[in-house]
């Protein structure tokens, strides 16, 4: 490993000669930058990954359970298992998808499982992204190139390879395929993961498309093309649900196919991942995940989620009453890093305001212990300094299976206070080793 | 009592310039459903246009196609004869989806104050009613101020609107009120523009009442959609190509025969 | 590779266009660089005029420097360098990632030439990458009808530049040869008239004058 890190400018400068980038719109202008690589993998070890996989794939079978139960037969609200208004309430539940099944059966075919490993060794889950997690590109074209540059670290470690990822999504993709081409749809250059639309379109031997390539005729989605138009039977869109088709969702979408909701209806097209899994990844559904496990599978949940608490249950909402200083309020109607406030950080009256708020609206909060989460070695010029760090796992699930992929994104955060890894605020990435022995 | 009502609706979209590759979804042909019977429903588009038809998630029918020659109007006539009678209804499907707010019936703190204010008789049928007159009672049919956009927090601070309004107002309300209501688009015995009211499930029917006339939906009433809101059931909704302003001109009649 | 959109055929096109457009224009600019050495005059009103390009430079030295790298000149080579690596990364499942990353390395030394004090030194690698782009090109693009529209773009954006700098006929008419052979192993539309006038000029040897053959070169394709 520490011949990786001697490499480590070589890999950098391998990664810009790929234009590994991500782009950021700063003040109102579109930039792109590189997104910044630590050579200091993280290593999970075989018997780490075992429960690890087992957990993931467990999860997100549940999920995608879920999903189906909700748009079709909806037994796990009829049995109090979730309370309904979580899931009627929630702005990713789109009732147009009721009724509706996609092909294959699968609603969540690329799942992004958000993770951190706390200073105990647990593995805790903090975020499931159904909708269009991205980021698998990273890790990807940075294996090969880490190998290029140290081929000895890969000799003299037992690391698995990574680089089937465009393997199986392709098989993911055509395993729900309904006769037709692979399209990946992008909302075009100007979009902050447009590097990754590109690659994978690459790497899966798919179509990279854009609104205009795409029409829909007799409720049948088309490719246009210069030698008469082909028939497109599987859809890996990054493109969110609301600007997808302007006739069945927002109507000023000028990014979206017309009609397209047509096609998915008819069952003529799979669209990856399915319309309306924002219903399973928000806030207020995650704490009912482990329960999700146990009810579909039978099976107690491997993967354990950061200690929720829902004021909604009484139970709960006098635990958060009586440790509002120790906890994170969560509001569940905010995406992104908003609405995330830290009981400890409030004031004596800032503390009063928030039980009222919680008080007066109980079901629009989630609390959570603080995890103290594991902290990763990143080089800092020459010296190897400490930081947050959390990881992405991807989870891929077909019409016949669900399969972990043994890598991941990890994410860090290079400012030393924060426990914002995100990209776009300046963050970077780590390739992420899963030992086979 | 049931009556065999004849409908015809004709609607007129022009265009100020050339459109191309225009997409549409209409639902402008009556179902057969609870108290209501198509006997005969038929849709003639003009230019002539290749469609298909499907339901959507609320059971609307859909009729799905494109034009994509250039066109500078597109007009659509429906026409046929609905048997409604609502003797006999009775063990309709109740669905969670109509008990909480939509998209244009979010209420906003002055809606949820109304809603708190009102002192509510007890049984769902009186109350369902009681809120109709609380509807009526504070808002002013007013065309033109308000639009397709406009949702039920806004239109009641106006205190203005149209049938569009006073249903989603109406939504807000019931639904605050613990009961389940839905919007209904669809064409009233008379002649003029479409019109929209809404059901509210009591008893395990699906019951008809309209805000806007202040009175309950009877047998008069075709229902050509239902939804969640307008959004989840406009009788006609399309995209094209070409920078054209449109005007669209509406005439339904119904009669009993 | 699959099916090929009209807007994917533009793509492709304009990449062999720019692709030659920086190479040619940074071949020209290097000897340009080192007349000055021996402060023989440069003729670059007369350049900017040729090119349609606004002639906004103070002197030769600004001219060589700012014709190159400055961005903010859409005639200038660096501008042309970003249209070529932004049609290149739209088409990157077509041409590959291995091609794509040698316009992206031609950008880098463009980028390093323009800070530097002897660019001629980088203003190389860059024709090296559009050189090692061409052969990786040649080699992951597998349908010859998609290898040739960016070949086609190529020629003509060669030929363009050829007429407007006044190079000899007898070149001129080699160069329209090469084209026209080409031409229908694409599936590019072309102007009828445009294409019986090239013809003439390069297979009949008919005496056309110059604007006239620029304005069906530009004009040849439908794209």
């Amino acid at each position: 490993m520490e011949d990786l890190i001697r490499h480590a400018e070589q890999i950098n400068r391998q990664l810009a000669r790929h234009g590994v980038k991500f782009g950021i719109y700063k003040n109102g202008t579109f930039e792109e930058r590189l997104f910044p690589f630590d050579a200091i993998p993280r290593v999970i070890t075989a018997a780490e990954w075992e429960v690890l996989s087992r957990g993931l794939v467990q999860r997100v079978r549940a999920l995608n359970l879920f999903l189906k139960d909700i748009y079709g037969e909806k037994r796990i609200l009829a049995d109090g298992v979730v309370p309904e208004e979580f899931v009627y309430r929630s702005p990713g539940y789109l009732a147009q998808c009721e009724g509706i099944l996609p092909p294959g059966g699968v609603y969540s075919h690329i799942s992004g499982i958000d993770l951190v490993k706390g200073k105990d060794g647990v593995w805790y889950v903090l975020e499931d992204n159904l909708r269009i997690p991205s980021g698998a590109s990273y890790p990807l074209i940075a294996r090969g190139l880490c190998r290029r540059c140290s081929p000895e670290t890969f000799r003299h470690n037992a690391v698995m390879d990574n680089r089937q990822y465009g393997d199986l999504l392709r098989r993911t993709m055509d395993s729900v395929n309904t006769g037709g081409i692979n399209v990946v749809f992008t909302p075009g250059r100007y979009n902050a993961a447009y590097f990754e639309h590109s690659f994978l379109a690459e790497q899966t031997d798919s179509v990279l498309a854009e609104a205009g390539d795409l029409y829909v005729r007799d409720n049948v989605l088309y490719y246009r093309a210069t030698h008469g138009d082909c028939r497109v039977g599987a859809l890996y869109r990054r493109v969110s649900d609301e600007y997808m088709d302007p006739l069945a969702f927002e109507p000023s979408s000028l990014i979206g196919i017309p009609n397209l909701m047509a096609a998915y209806r008819a069952g003529n097209v799979a669209v990856l991942n399915a319309f309306g899994n924002g219903a399973a990844d928000d806030k207020g559904i995650y704490y009912f995940v482990p329960k999700m496990v146990e009810y579909y599978l039978g099976e107690k949940a491997i993967l354990h989620n950061a200690p929720t608490y829902l004021p909604f249950y009484e139970e709960d909402r006098r635990y958060v009453l009586d440790h509002l200083d120790s906890l994170v309020i969560k509001d569940v109607a905010e995406a992104g890093g908003y609405g995330v406030v830290f009981g400890s950080k409030l004031s004596r009256a800032e503390l009063a305001r928030m039980r009222d708020t919680i008080l007066a609206q109980p079901r629009r909060f989630i609390a959570q212990e603080v995890i103290d989460f594991e902290d990763l070695p990143i080089m800092e010029g020459s010296d190897r300094v400490e930081r947050k760090a959390d990881l992405r796992a991807f989870v891929l699930s077909g019409a016949k299976d669900t399969v972990a992929w043994p890598s991941g994104l990890t994410r860090f955060s290079r400012n030393p206070d924060s426990f914002i890894v995100n990209s776009s605020q300046g963050g970077g990435f780590k390739d992420t080793w899963v030992l086979s022995h | 009592m049931s009556r065999a009502l004849d409908f015809s609706y004709d609607i007129t979209l022009t265009f100020d310039k050339p459109v191309v590759r225009h997409s549409f979804v209409l639902r402008c042909l009556p179902g057969d459903g609870p108290g209501q019977q198509v006997v005969r429903a038929t849709l003639a588009l003009d230019p002539d246009a290749p469609y298909t038809e499907q339901r959507d998630s609320f059971g609307n029918r859909l009729q799905i196609g494109r034009l994509d020659a250039p066109h500078t109007h597109f007009h659509y006539r429906a026409e046929g004869t609905v048997l409604r009678d609502d003797r006999d209804r009775g063990g309709e499907a109740d669905r969670g989806i109509f008990r909480y707010p939509s998209a244009f019936t979010q209420p906003d703190e002055a809606l949820r104050r109304l809603a708190g204010s009102l002192s509510l008789p007890e049984g769902p049928r009186a109350r369902a009613w009681a809120l109709l007159e609380a509807v009526q009672d504070r808002m002013h049919y007013t065309p033109g101020v308000t639009g397709v956009t406009t949702t039920a927090a806004q239109a009641y601070a106006l205190g203005l609107g149209v049938c569009q309004d006073y249903a989603h107002i109406y939504l807000t309300l019931a639904r605050l009120c613990g009961l389940s209501a839905r919007y209904v688009n669809g064409l009233p015995e008379g002649e003029g523009a479409s019109h929209a009211w809404c059901e509210v499930w009591l008893d395990g029917v699906w019951t008809g009442i309209d805000p806007t006339r202040g009175r309950w939906a009877d047998e008069g009433y075709i229902r050509f959609g239902v939804g969640r809101d307008f959004t989840d059931c406009p009788m006609e909704r399309g995209v094209f190509l070409g920078g054209a302003n449109q005007c669209q001109t509406v005439f339904m009649k119904v009669s009993q025969q | 590779m699959g099916p090929v959109t009209l807007s994917k055929q533009n793509r492709l096109f304009w990449l062999g266009r720019y692709a030659e457009r920086v190479y040619m224009t940074v071949q020209f600019l290097m000897k340009a660089y080192d007349s000055l050495l021996d402060s023989t005059a440069i003729d670059y009103a007369d350049f900017c005029r040729r090119l349609g390009a606004e002639n906004v430079y103070s002197d030769a030295e600004d001219f060589c420097r700012r014709y190159l790298f400055d961005e903010n000149q859409p005639c200038s080579v660096r501008a042309s360098m970003e249209a070529l690596l932004g049609n290149g990364m739209v088409l990157r499942e077509t041409i590959s990632t291995p091609t794509l990353s040698y316009l992206q390395m031609a950008e880098s030394a463009m980028e390093m030439a323009s800070r530097s004090e002897a660019p001629a030194v980088e203003l190389q690698w860059v024709l090296d990458d559009i050189m090692a782009f061409r052969g990786s090109f040649d080699e992951a693009v597998d349908h010859e009808g998609v290898r040739n529209i960016t070949k086609t773009g190529g020629t003509v954006e060669r030929l363009s530049l050829m007429l407007r700098l006044g190079w000899q006929p007898e070149r001129l008419r080699q160069e329209m040869r090469k084209l026209l052979n080409r031409l229908y192993k694409t599936d590019l539309v072309t102007d009828p008239e445009a294409l019986k006038t090239i013809t003439d000029y390069a297979v009949e040897e008919a005496d056309i004058p110059k604007p006239e053959l620029l304005r069906c070169v530009e004009g040849l394709f439908v794209v």
